[in-house]
């Protein structure tokens, strides 16, 4: 490896690492406001019940 | 609480200062005189290591804060920051192992800097690890606060280290008396580590985001189970 392919390596890790990670929190976003929407709606009928 | 657009403005400023960060690294900062382009990697290392060391500081105001109020929101700050420092350690060991074996020829020794970060990066993945395997909250939050402060202690060792011991680790490239870099260098440096603290408050707002609503949600779960 020539010292560009470390440069790379160290940009390219350190930089896709940052970028899935902020995917991971976008997608647990979603994955929580999914789950609220529903258990709102829940809330909303049981409270039309009464 | 900080509204979403706010939040995204950030994320969106965050990417465009790591944006022109890397065109600085590579197109306005000159190559070093000794090691040449392989220098560039510190315009992301020297960064993820103080975005690290900043995480775990906001770790340890935040667990005084929680052991002295009990407030959930600091408790939840801890553990995101937590989280996010984890990270950033973990990408500082990575991209100075890479700068090392060019540098040094080697990609690890068990020198004083690169142990100490080792053993920092060991103690925030144990305090994630705590938070996961107790259940009671308030204990969780207790014991996790008790780790995120004693822990903090590795912190100033580790930047002190390669001032205190012998190490095959550079200096500090800012210290008090100021920089051996000429101009370029420190502005593009400086400009980088702005960038990556962005992405770090970015990534700490959307984190605690999700902790909050989790929490909402897990009311909203016990308060439907008592109904039913």
């Amino acid at each position: 490896m020539t010292n560009v392919g470390y440069i790379i390596a160290a940009y390219v890790i350190t930089l896709g690492a940052l970028a899935l990670y902020g995917l991971h929190l976008w997608s647990r976003m979603r994955s929580v406001e999914r789950q609220l929407t529903v258990l709102t709606a829940d809330e909303g009928r049981h409270y039309g019940r009464q | 609480m900080i509204g979403r657009h706010l939040a995204n403005g950030l994320g969106i400023l965050a990417l465009l200062a790591v944006l022109v960060g890397l065109y600085m690294a590579f197109f306005y900062a000159p190559a070093d005189a000794l090691m040449g382009d392989v220098q560039r990697i510190m315009y992301i290392h020297v960064p993820t290591a103080w975005v690290a060391f900043f995480a775990f500081f906001v770790v340890f105001v935040s667990s005084l804060v929680y052991l002295w109020k009990r407030l959930p929101e600091a408790d939840r700050l801890a553990y995101a920051s937590a989280e996010i420092g984890a990270l950033f350690t973990g990408l500082t060991l990575i991209d100075g192992s890479i700068w090392g074996k060019p540098t040094w020829g080697i990609w690890w020794t068990w020198d004083a800097r690169l142990t100490t970060t080792a053993i920092l990066f060991v103690i925030y993945v144990g305090y994630l690890m705590l938070r996961s395997f107790i259940e009671e909250p308030d204990r969780r939050a207790r014991l996790a606060a008790l780790v995120g402060i004693v822990g903090f202690i590795d912190v100033p060792i580790t930047y002190m280290s390669v001032l205190w011991f012998r190490t095959l680790h550079q200096p500090p490239s800012i210290q008090r008396g100021g920089s051996s870099m000429p101009d370029t260098m420190l502005f593009t440096l400086l400009l980088n580590v702005g960038a990556y603290t962005l992405v770090y408050l970015f990534f700490l707002v959307k984190r605690v985001r999700i902790e909050s609503l989790n929490a909402i949600a897990e009311t909203l779960v016990a308060e439907k189970a008592v109904h039913d």
